[in-house]
């Protein structure tokens, strides 16, 4: 399997440009994502998404 | 570029799919140029497949969006969810059924 | 308006029959956190949105549940695909076929039937996009349970791809949600 090791991958993105100036209480923020690091098609269609940031794939603990 | 249904498609999927992927994104960052040129390219890419798909094997959508030969071509299986839809050069799915 | 197409939006393999798996698989065809839920839960609530982004990804992650619904239908069909009697007697898969037979049918894993309950359209924007946020969290959750009991590599394939769907789509509507918090912020300021 060729997959990328996501331990390989930058687990943080600069968080003061993808977050909201002033953050407020009692709030729940999701940081923005930036546009970058795309897959090639067949790779992305395979993975679940086209964005590299975004991919988290599952460990299975049971094997 | 010499392509049997089975590749057609999955790279109709391939295709599909990134668009889908940018279209998202696109809904939250409407004024992304970058995005939205990725989505433009994509989408002529997506089109083209399709056209050649349907000419060869019949059509990916009805109601108005793209024509049949004779007879109505819609009802043609393979439907998705048919075995036969995905699974024809490997082992039949029945195989290990009946055993 | 809807419009099909006559494809899956991922490739469903499905490497041999197994009436039991697919009886945990139609969790996610018709349970709490299912792709069904998922869907009308996000076509509902888009009638009242007050941002423009809020009613696109509404519309459009509700309209690719649908999609992800008929991958599981397919799971399903094709795990019991032409079974005979003598192989659902005494597997989980029992109870279904003795009311639905063969058909795929919106239940979840423990028979109970799809209800508009599994969902809410509260009248608030900020509630509605954190129920979206948690229901993709849970259908995650679901996910992983149900790759952790799969052994067969075309059904934990398609499983894994569905899964990663469900991060994707929180990140959508947690994008969303800062989009209408500050569309609210700026009302009530000016």
């Amino acid at each position: 399997m060729n997959m990328p090791n996501p331990k390989n991958m930058p687990k943080q993105i600069p968080m003061p440009m993808y977050m909201p100036k002033d953050i407020k209480l009692a709030r729940a923020y999701v940081p923005n994502q930036p546009y970058e690091r795309l897959f090639p098609l067949d790779e992305a269609l395979k993975k679940g998404t086209l964005f590299a940031n975004l991919y988290q794939p599952y460990d299975r603990r049971n094997q | 570029m010499d392509m049997n249904r089975e590749q057609l498609m999955r790279r109709i999927q391939e295709v599909e799919f990134a668009v889908i992927d940018i279209n998202l994104y696109l809904d939250t960052h409407p004024t992304h140029q970058q995005a939205l040129m990725d989505y433009n390219k994509l989408t002529q890419e997506l089109m083209n497949l399709k056209m050649m798909y349907e000419r060869q094997y019949g059509p990916l959508t009805n109601f108005g969006y793209a024509p049949s030969q004779y007879p109505w071509q819609w009802i043609e299986s393979p439907w998705p969810w048919e075995d036969e839809y995905t699974c024809k050069e490997d082992m039949p799915c029945g195989f290990m059924k009946r055993n | 308006m809807w419009i099909y197409e006559k494809k899956l939006e991922y490739p469903v393999k499905v490497s041999t029959c197994n009436p039991s798996l697919a009886a945990m698989i139609i969790e996610q065809f018709g349970g709490a956190d299912g792709e069904l839920a998922a869907s009308l839960r996000y076509l509902t609530q888009r009638w009242a949105m007050p941002t423009n982004q809020a009613k696109a990804i509404l519309t459009d992650i509700g309209t690719e549940e649908l999609a992800h619904w008929e991958m599981i239908g397919t799971i399903v069909y094709q795990l019991t695909k032409d079974l005979p009697e003598s192989k659902i007697v005494g597997t989980p898969f029992e109870a279904h076929y003795v009311n639905h037979g063969l058909d795929v049918y919106p239940h979840n894993a423990a028979g109970v039937p799809f209800t508009a309950t599994y969902f809410n359209a509260k009248g608030d924007p900020i509630a509605n996009l954190h129920e979206n946020m948690a229901a993709e969290q849970k259908a995650r959750a679901t996910y992983e349970h149900l790759i952790s009991i799969s052994d067969d590599p075309g059904v934990i394939d398609a499983l894994r791809f569905l899964r990663q769907r469900e991060v994707v789509h929180f990140q959508r509507f947690g994008e969303a949600l800062r989009i209408v918090q500050e569309y609210q912020d700026s009302k009530k300021f000016f």
